[in-house]
């Protein structure tokens, strides 16, 4: 919303230097925001990481006192809540960011203040959630809190206060960028791309932002009613008031079951592009594995119960979840065997991307198997609680999301940079997190069965589980390893990797058709799309034997005037008003006096946003 | 239907249009106030409502909001969470029954 | 096609209010109860105002699409006034409850999920008033020009919404109450 008079506000002049560090904070660029979440999201998943190895070197052996059984319940919620909410989904937000408005053809989202709020926004919840860990009292009734063991009277430290106030920064910050990215999505399409002919990452993207704005709001009542409940002494789940611990799990899976799909469908999406590309094949079934997304989407709200099968809820309610979850896991079925038809009589590259997708649908496989075991409540109430479902849901989010997220940074590091990864390091990095991955985590089926409970801090020899304890927790270092190749192979690419060039994978959708690292308006023209595999049909046309032969190129057009392309101009207020929200929300913790001055920043932020002009003030001489 | 009568030469419903539809909504609210006091059975009385309230609500969202002559994806987007919603809501009063909570 | 996407999701955010609302519905251990507490025709007549509100707000839209900006003016100042009346009604509702009948956050399930729920959407209120007072302003600078009638769309859009929420909110809480309260 831009004013269009010409009075002059002095404090509100758009912001016109956009190099040094003083560009990343009013940079309104899709591609820099992208870079800002893809860096703070590695960062917390090493945080996570450290969290992890820590959890696996106090269970390595029994009776060990490595850590407190307080510290160790901190260290597992974080774990959880770090590598959720602050790896898995920004990472994946950073591909949106990077990769979506260059798939379909746009120079930049459809509200780019609102992308740049939505990651500061996010940098300060993240911050809020851990800063628990400076007080000494981060939150530690477990990522999914269950009440009552949230209530003051149980959570003594008072580490959830972090949870309630952290998770509500971040939903709003997940939330504006979903927005963000639907309006993108639906309105800013090249011309001659339908919906049809978007590449498979847009749709996930697209079916992954609904999920978002629709599953977000339940979980912000939830954190509200637990907050009131924390803060104010109201009675939402107090059941000697008559309120109803149950009630918190409702709300909280409601959301948290479409979350888990909000975690895959990326990933999903990624693995999607790649298959093809280094197949030198178009994506088998492309109208199924939308279609399978879509429904995935639907069906993700109609199983919530499943999470609460030995909670009491009645065998009616446990039946009709028991459906409705074992249906799931056809759309999923779908999507594999689409892959499957992908890679059947492709020309296969096995370079590193390529084998963290394979990684993926391999590694998604068994976790979705242990999962369709879930499905039956009365399998379901021996393995609830159990490090069975630890292994399940490692082998989704790290074999599946985790490998799936890593394929894409193997994928686009080279647009992104200009500079391709090295291979070899690649491929140790591949084998190290693959081999790693399936010694920590595979035991954990079998001694889940045998007894082990979730989030014990420790055991006892006489239950049998020592040797596989710590064989999970070798498998643990050797992920480490993997980790540390992987950042040594960034650190290095980044300073001598092969230079890449437009497009080194001779890929198939339009972001390879422009320059590696892409101008800041991306598209010198905007492309008109005639088919699926936009760029692919711009390069190849295939013969009587179905051959792909390359078209010869056309001489460059002269060079359009890229001085004309108008951008969107850089601003500091998403800033201003992320950091007058984290005011408020830290502002809770403190005393109700800085909760006004936040209001008073956030109020500053919004006003200054609404009426900056649309362009900073020329500069004399041309523009 | 009557927007066609009542609207001006850009397609909105004129001022008139509007005065009048709201005075069916204020009718509509005399009316759900109006049948609580009659000794109608609750199941009854719970319907009646829910069906003005309906009523209200989509007049509300189709005319004021423009819903009826905007972009049919506005409508989808908006209905979809409505529809979710209501979903939610009568999936947990259905679950909290059963559970003879 | 943002405000409609951020209507439809606030659409969850009031359904599980009211979902919580319904769920402990009855299950009170101590009073006070709703029929004791709720006075039908007061709520009555400010959702009556709430909902004439909508027509002056649609009525400003109008106004500005014509390029009417008296009437963009008087039909914005009659809107906020309504919905600042409307709180008005509110606060008086809301302090009667506690002071007269006792009833406030903490004393029970019925005191937390109502005032939770019409308190959120008293706040909802609020930030439209805030929204419209803004235009307002603007309007009488005379910083709203007839092609910019799309911000005034997307205030109404919002506006219409914390009503129909309040349509919502005026059956399932206070109307299902009315035949215990009459008994």
């Amino acid at each position: 919303m831009a004013v269009a008079s010409g009075r002059k506000y002095s404090v509100l002049r758009r912001p016109t230097v956009a190099t040094g560090w003083w560009g990343w904070f009013v940079t309104v660029d899709h591609k820099r925001i992208g870079i800002l979440y893809g860096i703070t999201s590695v960062l917390f998943f090493l945080l996570g990481g450290i969290e992890a190895i820590t959890l696996r070197l106090q269970l390595s052996n029994p009776e060990n006192a490595l850590v407190s059984p307080d510290v160790f319940s901190q260290l597992f919620t974080m774990h959880a809540l770090t590598m959720i909410f602050l790896a898995i989904m920004p990472l994946s937000v950073a591909f949106f960011n990077i990769v979506i408005p260059l798939q379909i053809g746009a120079r930049d989202v459809a509200f780019p203040r609102l992308n740049a709020l939505s990651y500061w926004v996010y940098l300060f919840g993240g911050l809020l959630l851990n800063a628990g860990w400076l007080v000494g009292r981060a939150p530690g009734s477990g990522w999914f809190a269950y009440s009552p063991l949230t209530s003051t009277a149980f959570d003594v430290a008072g580490g959830m206060d972090f949870y309630v106030l952290g998770l509500l920064m971040l939903g709003t910050s997940s939330m504006a960028g979903a927005f963000n990215f639907i309006v993108t999505i639906i309105n800013m399409r090249a011309p001659g791309m339908t919906l049809m002919r978007m590449p498979v990452f847009t749709w996930m993207t697209l079916v992954t932002s609904f999920l978002l704005v629709t599953a977000m709001p339940v979980i912000t009542v939830a954190l509200i009613e637990l907050g009131f409940d924390r803060f104010v002494g109201t009675n939402f789940f107090n059941p000697t008031m008559g309120g109803d611990p149950v009630l918190w799990q409702h709300l909280f899976w409601v959301f948290g079951h479409p979350e888990v799909y909000i975690l895959i469908l990326p990933a999903m999406g990624i693995v999607s592009e790649v298959l093809p590309t280094f197949s030198k094949k178009p994506l088998f079934g492309y109208p199924f594995i939308v279609l399978s997304g879509v429904f995935i989407g639907f069906m993700g709200w109609t199983v919530w119960s499943h999470h609460m099968f030995t909670v009491g809820l009645g065998p009616v309610a446990n039946a009709t979840f028991a459906v409705t979850t074992v249906l799931i896991a056809v759309p999923t079925g779908v999507k594999i065997f689409n892959w499957l038809g992908t890679l059947w009589r492709g020309s296969i590259e096995f370079n590193t991307a390529m084998l963290f997708a394979l990684g993926f649908v391999i590694l998604f496989i068994i976790g979705g198997l242990s999962g369709v075991t879930h499905a039956a409540v009365p399998a379901d109430a021996q393995q609830q609680d159990t490090y069975y479902i630890v292994a399940h849901l490692h082998y989704v989010l790290f074999g599946g999301s985790i490998f799936g997220l890593f394929a894409g940074i193997y994928y686009w590091f080279p647009k992104v940079t200009g500079r391709l990864m090295n291979e070899k390091l690649g491929k140790l990095n591949f084998w190290l997190l693959f081999i790693g991955m399936n010694l920590t985590f595979a035991p954990m089926h079998w001694v889940g069965l045998d007894g082990m409970p979730r989030r014990i801090y420790t055991y006892d020899s006489a239950m049998g589980w020592d040797f596989w304890n710590l064989f999970s927790t070798v498998g643990s270092w050797v992920i480490l390893l993997g980790v540390l190749v992987f950042l040594h192979n960034i650190m290095r690419s980044l300073r001598k990797g092969e230079v890449a060039g437009n497009d080194p994978w001779d890929g198939r959708t339009l972001e390879w058709s422009i320059p590696s690292p892409p101008p800041e308006y991306n598209f010198a023209e905007i492309p008109t799309v005639s088919g699926r595999d936009a760029f692919w049909s711009e390069k190849y046309v295939e013969n009587e034997d179905g051959i792909p032969i390359p078209i010869k190129k056309r001489p460059s057009s002269g060079g359009k005037d890229t001085n004309d392309i108008h951008m969107p101009g850089l601003s500091y207020f998403p800033f201003v008003t992320a950091l007058g929200m984290a005011i408020c929300f830290f502002g809770v913790l403190i005393h109700i006096s800085v909760i006004v001055i936040g209001l008073v920043v956030m109020l500053f932020g919004i006003y200054g946003w609404a009426f900056e002009p649309a362009d900073p003030e020329p500069e004399s001489g041309s523009h | 239907m009557g927007a066609q009568i009542h609207t001006n030469k850009e397609g909105h419903p004129t001022p008139q249009k509007y005065v009048i539809i709201a005075a069916i909504l204020a009718v509509i609210t005399m009316a759900e106030v109006a049948i609580v006091y009659f000794n109608l059975a609750t199941a009854f009385l719970i319907t009646i409502l829910i069906i003005m309230t309906t009523v209200k609500f989509s007049m509300v969202a189709m005319f004021f909001m423009h819903l009826k002559f905007d972009n049919k994806l506005f409508s989808y987007l908006f209905f979809g969470g409505v529809v979710l919603t209501i979903g939610v809501i009568l999936a947990l009063i259905a679950i909290f029954k059963s559970a003879g909570s | 096609m943002l405000m409609w996407a951020f209507l439809g999701s606030d659409c969850l955010f009031f359904g599980s209010l009211i979902a919580t609302y319904l769920l402990y519905r009855g299950k009170s251990i101590t009073g006070p109860y709703p029929h004791e507490v709720f006075n039908i025709p007061y709520t009555s007549i400010s959702a009556f105002v709430l909902l004439m509100s909508s027509l002056t707000m649609v009525l400003a839209l109008a106004a500005i699409q014509r390029g009417d900006q008296r009437g963009l003016k008087v039909w914005l100042l009659a809107t906020a006034l309504l919905g600042t009346i409307f709180l008005g009604g509110q606060y008086f509702e809301f302090t009667f409850f506690v002071e007269h009948n006792g009833l406030n956050l903490t004393n029970n399930l019925f005191g937390t999920t109502f005032f939770i729920l019409t308190g959120f959407h008293g706040l909802h209120v609020t930030v439209g008033v805030i929204i419209l007072l803004s235009f307002f302003v603007m309007a009488w600078r005379g910083r709203v020009s007839q092609t910019q009638h799309l911000n005034i769309e997307l205030a109404g859009l919002y506006w219409h919404f914390v009503d129909i929420v309040w349509i919502v909110i005026f059956t399932v809480v206070y109307l299902v109450e009315a035949p215990n309260i009459i008994g």
